[in-house]
């Protein structure tokens, strides 16, 4: 399993390095853009709250004022989008890219046993998430080196990304899931994300639309704490159902994984009816026998 | 199960879907030989390999693989055969040295570092250019010398020649039988008649996921017909030669020539045709691609 997470990791250093630039650019920037905010008085803001209350009822406004307060408007509103996606894809691909490109079938034809090769890779999808978080976090500490006004303690910062990552695994795992049931990487890697991007709308219109705010206790980008983590601290509770959450969609995912066909191309696709029936071998049917004209090799 | 039999599969069934791929495939594999598992694209060769490294699980029958069934013992079954598949997919990223690398690693660093790169040096491969740049011909040379590096003592190969040339397919053979020699037992498919008639100890032929035939790759060739073409010195009706039995008209040339076709022995016809003016005799054995295409064309060779 250790060579398999070393390995997984190395080949996810290109992922690691533009996202993480990505990430810690707009760490960087948003940062820096305090000092401009807080420069130009609170008289620019009350302005934009009068003229659009939709606009700043949706993206809580009235707090851009403090250093949090910045971040939950202008940063963390929009970072779980960012890296929604990229959990969901990188959980889509943790084991059906390299079964749809066929170079699993070599891998699992070695002595590294499925557990071994789905608990590594999801180690390695873990820590690289848990890299581009730290990265983030990293950018938005460097900023206050130079900021006159952007100042969060570290210890402080790290609640709103904890919060994220709990989320993110949840993301993750259930794109996860979705490429054990679905016949393609691509099709897991699609419902999950539309499911981050539905999530992030539910949970930023719900704060202007009434209508939505009982879609948004569904919505889990409603549980990402961010000033209130600061505030009250980060609940345990919501951390721990992510996280558990997560856990159960990950053994799910292993336990198919593990009776699953491993397949090649033109091989045939899952069928609904096969998805919990698993493939082990059972007593063939008396028709067994009988061979059918249509084979494949 | 028996020591000396190193693949074992009784009743092996497996379908995806509506379409059978394996229709309950009995097949027994001796420690020590080449076998060849010869039948077209799509017969089920690849599938009943993938059976016994569990990459698939079949619905119905047994297989036993060294002794161990693969999904109870995948990972012990794993460690002692070297696999090449037939749909060869590599990190495109990564050199040739670093995949050997990479799948020695995984092996716990079993192989020998000089036997790879000897291997290598005999396949004319590139070790450190990038997999990316290599033509499928390249690939598959890292495909077979991943198998062989740690010296298995189970070669499953499926399709090991494809899309080498011709002396890289000799080359490939040779390995296989040196590895034979050293006491590995290979098992491995084709469609490419030649090279299981120049390797093979025994050979299965599948066909719609059925074994149909399995037996000595000499006997099969012994008990195989042979084609005669015979010159008459002068017009004869040969009503005879013709009514012998396993002897087939095959044509007629010119009133003076026949071409038969014998099954079984040639002795009968030989001592009729002793009665005969004869000028020309010619023999000809029917090679095991007229076996192959008979079995799969449902008549006798021609």
């Amino acid at each position: 399993m250790f060579t398999v997470f070393r390995y997984t990791l190395r080949r996810s250093r290109g992922a690691i390095a533009g996202w993480g630039i990505g990430l810690a650019a707009l760490a960087i920037m948003m940062g820096s853009l305090f000092d401009m905010m807080i420069g130009s008085g609170d008289a620019m803001l009350e302005v934009y709250m009068d003229s659009f209350p939709e606009i700043a009822a949706m993206f809580d406004l009235g707090g851009m004022n403090t250093p949090i307060g910045w971040l939950d408007v202008e940063y963390f509103s929009f970072l779980p989008l960012i890296v929604g996606l990229f959990a969901t894809g990188a959980g889509a691909g943790l084991l059906a890219r390299d079964e749809e490109r066929g170079t699993l079938d070599l891998i699992l034809a070695h002595p590294v046993s499925r557990a071994g090769l789905f608990w590594g890779r999801f180690l390695a999808t873990t820590v690289v998430i848990v890299l581009l978080l730290l990265i983030s976090w990293g950018a938005l500490l460097l900023t206050m080196t130079w900021s006159e006004a952007f100042s969060i303690p570290a210890a402080d910062l790290l609640l709103p990304f904890t919060s994220l990552f709990g989320i993110l695994m949840f993301f993750m795992t259930l794109a996860l899931l979705f490429s054990m049931l679905l016949p393609a990487r691509s099709m897991a890697g699609m419902a999950a994300g539309m499911l981050v991007v539905a999530s992030f709308f539910i949970t930023l219109l719900s704060n202007a639309v009434e209508e939505l705010e009982r879609a948004a206790d569904f919505s889990p980008l409603s549980y990402l704490e961010t000033a209130g983590a600061l505030e009250y601290g980060l609940n345990l509770a919501w951390f721990g159902f992510f996280m558990g959450t997560s856990l159960v969609l990950a053994l799910i995912s292993w336990w198919r994984f593990e009776r699953r066909d491993i397949r090649v191309a033109g091989e045939g696709t899952l069928r609904l009816k096969d998805l919990f029936s698993g493939s082990r071998r059972r007593k063939p049917p008396e028709s067994a026998a009988e061979p059918e004209s249509a084979a494949a090799d | 199960m028996n020591d000396e039999i190193v693949i074992q599969t009784t009743g092996l069934t497996k379908s995806y879907g509506r379409v059978r791929a394996l229709s309950g495939v009995d097949l027994e594999v001796k420690r020590g030989e080449i076998f060849g598992f010869l039948g077209p694209n799509g017969a089920g060769k690849t599938t009943a390999i993938r059976c016994m490294l569990d990459l698939i699980r079949p619905q119905g029958g047994t297989i036993r693989v060294l002794g161990l069934d693969p999904q109870e013992a995948p990972e012990t079954v794993k460690a002692r055969v070297g696999y090449l598949p037939g749909e060869l997919h590599l990190e495109e990223n990564m050199t040739a040295r670093q995949v050997f690398r990479y799948l020695d690693r995984l092996r716990g660093g079993r192989a020998n570092r000089d036997f790879i790169l000897d291997l290598s040096g005999r396949l004319k491969l590139e070790l450190d250019t990038p997999i990316k740049n290599f033509s499928k011909g390249n690939k598959q040379k890292v495909g077979v010398v991943q198998a062989l590096m740690h010296r298995p003592e189970l070669l499953l190969l499926d399709e090991p020649t494809g899309g080498l040339d011709p002396l890289m397919q000799q080359e490939v053979l040779r390995m296989l039988a040196e590895a034979q020699s050293e006491g590995a037992t290979v098992f491995f498919s084709s469609h490419i008649i030649s090279e299981v008639q120049a390797v093979a100890d025994r050979v299965a032929i599948i066909r719609e996921g059925l074994i149909v035939e399995v037996a000595e790759t000499a006997a099969l060739l012994d008990r195989s017909m042979r084609r005669v073409r015979i010159r008459f010195r002068e017009p004869t009706d040969a009503g005879d030669l013709i009514a012998l039995p396993g002897v087939e008209l095959l044509d007629r040339e010119d009133g003076l020539g026949l071409r038969l076709q014998v099954e079984g022995e040639m002795d009968a016809l030989i001592k009729t045709l002793a009665q005969y003016p004869v000028s020309d005799f010619e023999t000809e054995r029917t090679n095991l691609e007229e076996i192959f295409l008979a079995y799969y064309e449902g008549r006798e060779a021609h």
